[in-house]
């Protein structure tokens, strides 16, 4: 038959599309970035907005934004991605889209001084490749990990443009290494670890 | 005229066009395939399936020069004297290696993946692809991660098209998604903690033309080939975004956007996306009930009739008045009927507009061709979307039915505060919000001596009312309405009503004696637009498929139309 | 040919050319002051257009010819100069900038003036740290100096100089790539039309120049456009700075004519191979272009004749020689790991090419190879790239030249590597063997799953 009992109860269903409504509510970012302590001191802040002028968008201020972040804390912490886009008003996914396309910058610390090996043609054919593996035995630690006591972080990198002291190296203070060899690779390291010079050192 | 080449044919396009390639090959019935292209979204061709052979014609000697290189047709305008090639052996080749290369890091999972039976990769693999499979290094292995509450990336399925992330940049401007690191170890990504939640999010489920960008709500629920798919209206608010509804097995499981370019463009809003579940609501209104005394009773619909109208008949020949109220979630055909069957009750009568829910305010994404724009925009016509803050879909229609037989559209209140206040309250309802109707309202309709509901939820006037009748939901009936716009629109039922449910078409027939049912709502509208002026448009119930414009002309849109594969596939085998 | 005369290089050894000071004691900035002062911006566009100096980055397009295709009503012009010289064994560019950076700002001026670009912004790769230090003090001397800034010598041409740095990322020497890099964005090249000129860094016309070439722009103005033609060989005119490095006695950058040998750069400047060896092969000019051999090295290296030994070209004219004892294997290893690791990751063909081809040759190279790998690299490599149209950019062309270039040049040598060159453990399983020789999985025998028997089997079907 057609007609049929309802024979449910009389008591209200929930309102689906309510609910939904609820669920879908956002989180407010804005109010619970403002309630976690800044990184970004101001003086770092005033550095980053003082690069806005200089470009006809905002967002263009990015990457020198996360080299100023980058050069601060040795690293660039997912709060200071969160900051940085606060102060170019894009989104902090733009900003670590941004980060990750860049070998560049690392989200942990890094030690004191970076040093890069060089692996590309002209290196590797006066054995770059064999000089980073001598480095990280040396320091006991894998490409890309840093020292056990914190003071150095070593890398591969492809061409750092110093082919004319290859096999080359190159520390993130400027400094430049080669030709090396294994005991250069040595003597290289205990400079380094003594800390970074300043750039009219160099 | 502008003619364009295709395959060694000549096509005179369409006026005012602005095709590229691909959108002409289409029109012209040729299939160009395309993964990261999107009719709404800037180009940035990066998937390189749809290359082609491109040159032009020169218009004096007719001399024809080819490119030496393939051409992404996504990138290729089709002007006068351009000249396509897609079914050359160059092109199918290429066509082969770019479908190796976008599953060589690929999952074989297919029997476990959501998006197998509407997927890209499966359909341009077996049209496309090769047979052999080449690569025979380890692939690259990515995690599973989620998105949001509502949405889930597969990582390893991802082909990297990059279209999630231009909508969420270039349509909704939240930028939530990114693509992370670079080359073959590239992947979409949320930034930690900032999850994709914006109104709009559902659609890049749509957009992703693989398996993976998923939506939770649907994930391995129904297999995609057992859903039969309706055309639909969303009746979440007043825009009137196109859907499909798609059903199996009684239960609608999903809804999906349909193209409109003068409504909602490609998307629907998630409020709209999920609205689905109200109409598998186990506790909806069904059957047909009588008070008597304290209590409902379920009657045979032979013996509700026959009491109705008995007692309808006897009030009337008494001088009673009548007030119809008529919700904003009717159809128009359901307004045209209920309000002709109160009118030819007595001339004592009156019409009422149900209350029109509003919450917050308008919501509107207003994509333009600069913000945000990561690739070419020259092909693009950037059209806003709206959410809006009137949630029920056809106040217009009803206010349309009702200042026909009115001279001005009265609320619910009003109509309830006049000093000769009615004895009769026929409530015509639809909504699938329970409290459409406040406490208040519903005393002060109880006030009158006699009051029919004809609803769909189990609501606090269905506890009161005299005569209670359950009718089809938004989900179970077909008709039309019109939006915010005065777009009148046509949709069709996506489920059977449920046992001991009919629509109210029929029951409004019944009641008025002009048919038996089933009653088809199209001759409903026939009869409507030969009576009511807004409508004469719509004249012998046709309705074109975008809708008809009734404050006027449309301007005319020559992209549209242009259904784009990934967001529907499989609509045309319906 | 007169006696060459360098004049990039000439202040090279003048450690106090940085000061402003000096540089105008030796004639700097004059044939700025000459541009601004007494030709009309279009005159210097036609002027560098007659002396057909073609870009220096790699492509060897026509200067003078990009700048005109600036449209003639623009509102406001960009000027980007490409810094981010990534191309490995490339460094000719550091040296510009380190050894005279105001002969590179005086170009840049000029380059600006003619262009009526008012900003411009100088991309350094990161790992230029000296130079950017250098580069920085220099513009602001040359700010101080009135070089740069408001009205410029009187002329009404205002010029700002900004320098953004790169971090880490080969593609953003690609303009488009590096125009979205200086955007704030990933440096993901754009499809071109529209093209720079017409639509660039924020989608205002824009013109990318390489360092080098706004470097020879003030000695075209100085000295005139007939003089630069008397350089070099047909269709590729002026001096090029040329870079030489790998097994060679001396690592160098020299001013040289286009159109000079690779015999005579290693051994005239190079000091020949080292150890006493002899060479065997040579990179052109950057690991893109692919590779010569050691025939080959009497073509002169400038952007017309070096095609002809079926190398992409000139390139950066970065010359990496390799001696005898090299393996070619290891070339293509060292090339193909570059190219994967730099691919940006953006069109299908570059994305997932340049990764399956490092596996393949890291796989040859371990020792399990299969005489097809080289007939699947060369199908691979024949289909990326802009020269069969299958991506945006030339990376991948350039990552397909070095495989193309061997496999026509070295097939025996590589042939034989796999074959004497064995190594079970690195081998695929015979599983995928098979499935690769176009086996049913269904059809498959089990024995398929033990090792050895089933890769006799498997090889047995072909």
């Amino acid at each position: 038959m057609w007609w049929r009992c309802w024979a449910r109860s009389i008591l209200l269903p929930p309102n689906l599309t309510a609910d939904f409504r609820d669920i879908q509510k956002k989180p407010d970012m804005s109010q619970s970035s403002l309630a976690t302590p800044r990184l970004i001191p101001e003086a770092l802040r005033q550095k980053i907005e003082g690069y806005i002028p200089r470009y006809p968008s905002k967002k263009a201020v990015t990457l020198p934004a996360l080299h100023m972040v980058h050069s601060h804390f040795r690293c660039v912490p997912y709060q200071a991605m969160k900051e940085i886009a606060e102060i170019l008003e894009i989104s902090p996914a733009e900003v670590a889209d941004t980060m990750s396309f860049y070998g560049f910058f690392p989200q942990a610390p890094l030690g004191d001084v970076r040093v890069w090996i060089c692996r590309s043609i002209s290196c590797m054919l006066r054995g770059g490749d064999e000089l980073l593996e001598h480095a990280c035995r040396h320091l006991k630690i894998e490409p890309g990990q840093t020292s056990a006591d914190g003071k150095l972080t070593v890398e591969f990198a492809e061409c750092l443009g110093v082919c004319d002291h290859a096999p080359a190296a190159l520390a993130d203070d400027g400094r430049v290494y080669g030709p090396l060899d294994e005991a250069g690779v040595e003597k290289m390291l205990e400079e380094l670890r003594k800390g970074p010079v300043p750039p009219e050192e160099l | 005229m502008a003619t364009i080449i295709i395959d060694g044919q000549n096509y005179e396009l369409p006026e005012g066009a602005k095709f590229n390639a691909i959108q002409a090959a289409r029109h012209f019935g040729i299939e160009i395939p395309y993964y990261c292209w999107h009719p709404a979204l800037s180009v940035v061709a990066n998937c390189r399936m749809c290359e082609i052979e491109v040159g032009t014609r020169d218009s004096a000697t007719g001399e024809i020069k080819m490119l030496p290189r393939v051409v992404p047709g996504c990138q290729t305008p089709a002007r006068d004297g351009t000249v396509l090639v897609t079914n050359s052996k160059k092109v199918l080749d290429h066509r082969k290696n770019i479908m190796e290369l976008l599953l060589i890091n690929h999952p074989l999972d297919c029997p476990v993946c959501d998006q197998a039976g509407e997927c890209g990769l499966q359909d341009y693999s077996y049209s496309h692809g090769r047979a052999e499979h080449r690569f025979v290094e380890e692939r690259n292995v990515k995690p599973r991660k989620d998105m949001s509450e509502l949405v889930v990336l597969n990582t390893d399925r991802c082909i990297m098209c990059t279209r999630c992330v231009r909508f969420t940049r270039e349509i909704t401007g939240t930028a939530e998604l990114q693509v992370m690191r670079r080359g073959d170890h590239g992947e979409i990504a949320i930034f930690p903690d900032q999850p994709l939640d914006n109104p709009l999010a559902g659609n890049v489920v749509d957009l992703c033309p693989v398996g993976a960008l998923l939506d939770k709500d649907f994930l391995h629920n129904q297999r995609v080939w057992f859903l039969s798919k309706h055309e639909g209206i969303c009746t979440g608010c007043a825009s009137g975004c196109n859907i499909s509804s798609e059903e199996n097995a009684g239960r609608v499981w999903r809804h999906k956007p349909r193209h409109n370019p003068y409504v909602n463009d490609y998307w629907i809003c998630d409020e709209g996306r999920y609205s689905y579940k109200a109409a598998n609501d186990p506790n909806l209104l069904g059957g047909l009930y009588i008070l008597d005394g304290k209590d409902h009773h379920e009657v045979p619909s032979e013996r509700f009739f026959h009491r109705l109208t008995e007692d309808l008949t006897y009030r009337i020949l008494d001088k009673q008045s009548i007030l119809g109220v008529l919700s904003p979630y009717l159809s128009l055909e359901e307004a045209y009927s209920a309000a002709a069957l109160v009118k030819q009750l007595t001339n004592r009568s009156s019409l009422a507009l149900g209350p029109v829910p509003v919450v917050g305010a308008d919501q509107t994404f207003a994509p333009d061709k600069s913000a945000g724009r990561s690739g070419d925009t020259s092909f693009l016509t950037p059209r806003p979307f709206t959410i809006s803050a009137e949630k029920a879909p056809n106040r217009r229609g009803v206010e349309l039915v009702i200042e026909h037989f009115e001279k001005q559209v009265t609320g619910l209140d009003d109509a309830l505060a006049r000093p000769d206040s009615p004895e009769i309250v026929m409530v015509f309802g639809g909504s699938t919000d329970a409290a459409w109707l406040t406490g208040d309202q519903v005393a002060a309709i109880r006030r009158a001596q006699r009051v029919v509901l004809f609803d769909t939820t189990i609501n606090a006037l269905a506890d009161q009312a005299d005569y209670v009748a359950g009718v089809a939901t938004f989900a179970e009936k077909a008709g039309s309405y019109v939006n915010r716009n005065d777009r009148l629109q046509r949709f069709d039922a996506a489920l059977a009503p449920r046992e001991g449910v009919l629509p109210l078409l029929d029951v409004l027939a019944v009641l008025r004696g002009t048919g038996r049912a089933p009653i088809e709502s199209r001759s409903v509208l026939a009869e409507a637009a030969s009576k009511i002026v807004a409508l004469a448009a719509a004249k012998g119930g046709e309705i074109p498929e975008f809708g008809l414009n009734l404050k006027g002309k449309d301007v005319p849109v020559p992209d549209a139309g242009f259904q784009d594969d990934w967001t529907l596939a499989n609509l045309a085998s319906v | 040919m007169a006696a060459f005369e360098p004049v990039l290089t000439r202040n090279w050894n003048n450690p106090d050319i940085l000061s402003v000071k000096t540089y105008e004691s030796k004639g700097g900035y004059a044939a700025a002051r000459k541009a601004l002062t007494t030709m009309s911006p279009d005159d210097v566009v036609n002027l560098v257009k007659a002396s057909e100096l073609r870009g220096r980055g790699g492509a060897g397009f026509p200067t003078g010819l990009k700048w005109s295709f600036l449209p003639k009503d623009r509102q406001e012009t960009f000027m980007c100069i490409n810094g981010d010289e990534s191309e490995p064994a490339t460094f000719n560019n550091r040296y510009l900038v380190e050894k005279d950076p105001h002969q590179f700002i005086e170009g840049i001026l000029i380059g600006c003036f003619a262009t009526r670009a008012r900003t411009a912004y100088v991309y350094l790769r990161f790992e230029y740290i000296k130079a950017v230090h250098i580069l920085e003090k220099a513009i602001e001397e040359a700010r101080a100096a009135g070089h740069l800034g408001k009205n410029i010598y009187g002329s009404g041409f205002d010029l700002e100089i900004w320098c953004h740095r790169g971090a880490g990322a080969y593609i953003c020497g690609e303009e488009t790539g590096l125009i979205e890099s200086l955007e704030g964005k990933r440096g993901w090249p754009r499809i071109k039309p529209p093209f720079p000129a017409i639509e660039g860094a924020f989608r205002k016309p824009t013109v990318v120049n390489n360092i080098e070439t706004l470097a020879c722009v003030p000695h075209i103005v100085e000295r005139g456009a007939d003089w630069f033609k008397s350089i070099g060989t047909p269709k590729s005119y002026g001096p090029k700075l040329y870079t030489i490095s790998g097994q060679v006695n001396k690592q160098v950058c020299v001013e040289l004519p286009l159109g000079v040998t690779t015999n005579q750069l290693i051994e005239e400047h190079g000091g020949g191979v080292w150890k006493g060896r002899k060479a065997k092969a040579a990179v052109p000019g950057g690991i893109s272009m692919g590779i010569l051999k050691k025939e080959e090295f009497d073509v002169p290296l400038d952007f017309e004749e070096i095609r002809k030994t079926g190398c992409l070209g000139l390139g950066t004219a970065a010359v990496t020689v390799m001696d005898e004892t090299t393996r070619i294997i290891d070339y293509l290893y060292n090339t193909s790991r570059f190219f994967a690791h730099e691919s940006c990751g953006q069109c299908t063909p570059c994305r997932e090419g340049t990764g399956w081809l490092y596996k393949t040759i890291k796989r040859i190279r371990n020792g399990g190879g299969r005489i097809e790998d080289l007939d699947l690299m060369k199908h691979l490599s024949e289909n990326m790239g802009i020269t069969p149209g299958t991506t945006i950019c030339g990376l991948a062309d350039g990552a397909a030249w070095p495989i193309k270039n061997a496999l026509a040049k070295y097939r025996d040598e590589l042939e034989e590597f796999i074959r004497t060159n064995q190594n079970p453990a690195a081998r695929i399983s015979p599983v995928q063997d098979a499935i690769s020789r176009g086996a049913s999985p269904l059809a498959m025998n089990t024995s398929m799953f033990v090792p050895g028997i089933g890769l006799a089997k498997a090889q047995g079907t072909k």
